[in-house]
């Protein structure tokens, strides 16, 4: 279940940050304990793991049923039970032998622990048998130890007591460790340390005492170049401050007069705007004002035209009531005249009376055909003049309404020279505003004026920042030269011892039985018998002498390469890198190199070497946990919280180192992850971790990315358990489980306060049951404690708030929480289960 | 009623709800109630917009069928168990009559779910503690 608030606490990229090699960290647990081979699948391996852990009664809760199964991914406490059971610091006991041809954890575990020492070349996962045996009873023969199978069980997983056996046996007083070497070291001065010398004999008293002469000369050195080292750190740190600050004051007024720029740039780019809306409408108007004048010119053209129409219609309408007054007039002629006529018809009638009838009749048909016609024709005429009068009407008509749009549009001219009135009012307005903006404009001139001399000052300031920095320089310089001078002196130092005589031999002289230094004096030294070299190479316990120095280097963080009995270069320079780190010892004092430059053999005092070691066990037997290297480190960090990035860079070559390394055999990267043996490490060269993390460190020493290895793990696997937390309380807290073959779903939902519905169809097959029982199971053991440390985190980040708390400082408290919340998890654990295997916690 | 903290974004927002429903005692801490109900519930999957291949359990359909149907057998859910333990232990525990053997497995899952409920509700009241320290 994944929730994007998570991003509220943790920063982008820390999470996939983070994720980086996993993969890697669960594959070489599984590879050691032969669940995965080079082209198996992971998940098919985990299956393997978490059915064999379960037989072995680990990771069951109170009803002894398995915590975690069907993950496809192993639990973080899963993963921390691998790396335990892979670890050789005595955290895994097995408290009873397996039997024979049989094949589980334990036998895995026993067959690992052979293996790594070189002792049992065959499959880890084959069964228990009498090769396994074998190797015990070797081992038991060379240390003249009980053959007691059990405890030699245990004591092949646990490196620190398997040396203190080596050394308190007697064998190691008639052997040497002999191997052959090809060029491991280009370093003269180192070579020089360890060439071989003439003399066996030494004034021990007088020695030891220069020596420790020198060595107080050496640690007053060394205190005066760290704390001038740490003096400069210090003083960078103050100056970086300091310079901080100044720089944080410039970046503010930078900020400032940037902002009073852009907040200028802002008010005069919204003027210039205004000014340019205002000089468009102003154009606008002007056309419109040109527009109007022009239609105004029209206009009156038009109305003179109307006006000479109307007089030429008034004179129609005089025309035409003429005509009018015609028609009456000749309407009143015909009608005298019709009388007239009738008038004369009837004289004629009298008068002729009996003449021509007739004719009379014709006469009067005539002159009523003739009246019909002048009629007619009269009416014709009035027709005519009617119509010309009525077009004359509709024409006046058609004018008087052009008229009465004329006087529209006058009206609407009016109106428009009001607007105009008013638009010039506006424009005189603008104009007045544009004063104003030449008035901005001239105060924003002063503005730049001040500005300028603002950004004079800072380039002063800069200045003199640069003569600061250049003084800051010099006095590095000079703090510089006085480190190198003491450098010389520690190289002086450093060349006096490689000069003090006979170190090697008169050590090894002093380890060995006499009879045996004896003959080593004789076939080495003296006769460089190659056969009894090559012998001493080949020899079994020889073999795995190298082997056990191997896995020293190994299980305490200075070597992570392939576990081959071989001491080459990568071999060379962690024994080298241990020599540092413990007091009272020098490689000169352990190595010799017979032969040439590039080729020969070495012999290295493995008694004194073993001796050294086993004694450092006994000055510092606390039992170191992560949680104390991640304290300690919280401790130192805190006041350098910067540094933070080296950290991460370092965790990223680290993953880039390991990644696909364990699946090429060319390649092979072997990573301990047990704690004990590397916090104490850790632990004893804290000091000058730290050193290389506050330097920004460019080399990455092996034992610093074991470190970094360890913190960025349990961070890991915190967030992980958090964002598990999380995911139920933000998530739907409904689990479901289908019938594959009927697609019926079974159901439970928790409530926040785990009021619990089980929803179920009816005819469940009952394995469906019983893998929704355990699916259930698992989800609420798992929140055992992934909600305690979620509260804890929270409390955490809520108290950001009230004070500077990054996300630098809560990672490294996340790992410190989840390590001891594991811890006390699984002593609970132990508590409640009789478990035939002991688990034993850090 | 159950506390929805699933429409907040940041973790902030989330906490800060949960914080309001515990003050207001929404959530009740003092009894654990545990129901198993069986029945043809394939009426209340409904397909997932999100995922064409899968079906999606409806839970508040569930609730919405048993509260419409007043406990009648008309959705054909019916209640096989039901456990309410008080603060103080006192346990009161419903079973139906006449289980089948179907019901009988499902009874077992019931006994189950009470006892990792309690573990669960530990790890919450542990993580109260937490917040709260």
């Amino acid at each position: 279940m994944t929730f994007k608030g998570i991003h509220d606490i943790i920063p982008d990229g820390q999470i996939e940050l983070l994720e980086r090699g996993r993969t890697e960290e669960v594959e070489q647990g599984l590879f050691d304990l032969g669940y995965l081979e080079k082209n198996d699948s992971i998940s098919k391996a985990i299956v393997q793991f978490r059915t064999d852990y379960r037989a072995a009664n680990l990771l069951l809760d109170r009803r002894r049923q398995p915590l975690y199964f069907q993950q496809p991914e192993l639990d973080p406490v899963e993963l921390n039970l691998l790396h335990k059971l892979i670890a050789l610091d005595g955290d895994f006991l097995i408290t009873q032998l397996p039997i024979f041809g049989t094949s589980n954890l334990t036998t895995r575990v026993i067959h690992y622990r052979l293996e790594t020492l070189g002792l049992y070349l065959h499959d880890i996962s084959s069964v228990f048998d009498e090769m396994a045996v074998f190797a015990l009873h070797q081992l038991a023969d060379w240390l003249r130890l009980s053959k007691d199978l059990l405890s030699l069980v245990q004591l092949v997983g646990n490196i620190p007591a398997l040396i203190k056996a080596v050394t308190d046996g007697e064998l190691l007083k008639e052997h040497i460790v002999c191997f052959t070497y090809h060029s491991p070291t280009n370093e003269q001065l180192l070579l020089a340390e360890i060439s071989e010398e003439t003399e066996e004999h030494d004034d021990e008293t007088a020695l030891e005492a220069q020596e420790a002469k020198i060595d107080a000369s050496l640690k007053a050195l060394e205190k005066k170049i760290s704390s001038k080292e740490q003096a400069v750190i210090e003083d960078f740190e103050v100056r970086d401050k300091t310079q901080r600050r100044r720089q944080k004051q410039i970046d503010r007024l930078r900020k400032r007069i940037d902002r009073t720029l852009q907040e200028q740039k802002v008010v005069f780019q919204k003027r210039l705007k205004k000014r340019k809306q205002e000089d468009n409408s102003l154009q606008q108007l002007q056309k419109l004002i040109d527009k109007l004048n022009q239609d105004n010119q029209h206009f009156q053209t038009t109305i003179q035209e109307k006006q000479a129409q109307l007089k030429l219609v008034e004179e129609s309408l005089k025309i035409t009531e003429k005509a009018q007054q015609n028609i009456q007039d000749l309407k009143k002629k015909c009608k005298k005249k019709y009388k007239n006529l009738s008038k004369a018809a009837l004289q004629l009638q009298i008068d002729k009376q009996n003449q021509t009838c007739e004719l009379h009749d014709r006469q009067i048909a005539k002159l009523n055909e003739l009246l019909t016609k002048l009629e007619r024709k009269k009416r014709r005429q009035v027709q005519l003049q009617l119509d010309h009068i009525n077009r004359q009407q509709k024409t006046a008509t058609k004018l008087l309404a052009e008229q009465r749009q004329e006087w529209v549009l006058r009206n609407a001219i009016d109106e428009n020279l009001i607007r105009i009135k008013g638009i010039q009012n506006e424009f005189a307005t603008r104009t007045k505003l544009i004063n104003e903006v030449a008035h901005l404009q001239a105060r924003f001139l002063v503005k730049e004026t001040e500005i300028k001399e603002i950004t004079h000052r800072k380039n002063r300031s800069k200045r003199n920042n640069d003569q600061f920095l250049a003084k800051i320089k010099l006095e590095q310089q000079r703090h510089q030269l006085e480190i190198q001078t003491y450098q010389k002196e520690l190289h002086q130092l450093l060349q006096a011892i490689n000069n003090l005589s006979f170190r090697f031999k008169a050590k090894l002289r002093r380890s060995l039985t006499p009879s045996y230094y004896q003959e080593i004096k004789r076939e080495v030294f003296t006769n460089r018998n190659i056969n009894y070299l090559n012998t001493r190479v080949a020899n079994p316990f020889n073999q795995f002498l190298i082997r056990l120095i191997q896995v020293h280097q190994w299980t305490n963080g200075y070597y992570y390469g392939k576990l081959d009995s071989e001491l080459r270069h990568r071999s060379f320079d962690s024994i080298a890198d241990l020599v540092e780190d413990i007091p009272r010892l020098r490689l000169k004092y352990i190595l010799t190199l017979l032969g040439s430059q590039t080729e020969g053999y070495w012999i290295l005092n493995v008694h004194y070497l073993f001796d050294r070691l086993r004694k450092l066990l006994e000055e510092d037997t606390k039992k170191y946990t992560a949680a104390d290297v991640f304290k300690a480190y919280e401790k130192k960090m805190d006041k350098k919280r910067h540094k933070v990035t080296v950290v991460e860079e370092a965790w990223k070559v680290y993953t880039e180192e390991i990644k696909d390394g364990l699946r090429q055999p060319s390649k092979i990267r072997r990573i301990y992850y047990g704690i004990r043996s590397l916090a104490r490490s850790i632990m004893r060269c804290f000091a000058r971790l730290i050193r290389f993390i506050i330097r920004g460190l460019k080399k990455l020493i092996t034992l610093f990315k074991n470190f970094i290895k360890l913190l960025y793990k349990e961070i890991r696997e915190g967030v992980r358990k958090f964002k598990e937390g999380v995911g139920f309380l933000f998530g739907t807290r409904q689990l479901e489980t289908t019938d594959p073959v009927t697609g019926k779903i079974i159901l439970t939902k928790y409530d926040f306060d785990f009021d619990t519905t089980i929803i179920s169809p009816t005819q469940l097959p009952e394995a469906i049951y019983w893998q929704h029982h355990r699916k259930c199971i698992r989800y609420t053991r798992n929140l055992d404690f992934s909600m305690v440390l979620l509260g804890k985190i929270l409390n955490w980040v809520w108290t950001i708030v009230r004070g500077p708390f990054g996300w630098a400082k809560l990672a490294i408290r996340i790992a410190i929480y989840f390590k001891n919340l594991v811890i006390q998890w699984l002593k609970r654990k132990r508590r409640t289960l009789r478990i035939v295997t002991t688990l034993i916690l850090d | 009623m159950p506390v929805d903290t699933t429409k907040a974004t940041s973790l902030r927002d989330k906490f800060e709800k949960i914080g309001e429903q515990i003050r207001e005692a929404v959530v009740d801490f003092s009894t654990l109630e545990v129901t198993t109900l069986t029945g043809d519930v394939t009426q209340i999957i409904k397909p997932d917009p999100t995922d064409t291949k899968k079906n999606k359990f409806d839970f508040k359909s569930v609730v919405t069928e048993l509260k419409n149907t007043s406990g009648t057998t008309k959705a054909k859910i019916h209640l096989v168990a039901h456990t309410h333990i008080d603060f103080d232990h006192d346990t009161v525990n419903f079973v139906k009559a006449d289980i089948t053997n179907d019901e009988r497995n499902l009874f077992i899952l019931h006994q189950a779910a009470i006892d990792s409920a309690q573990i669960a509700r530990k790890s919450f009241l542990n993580f109260l503690k937490e917040v709260i320290r």
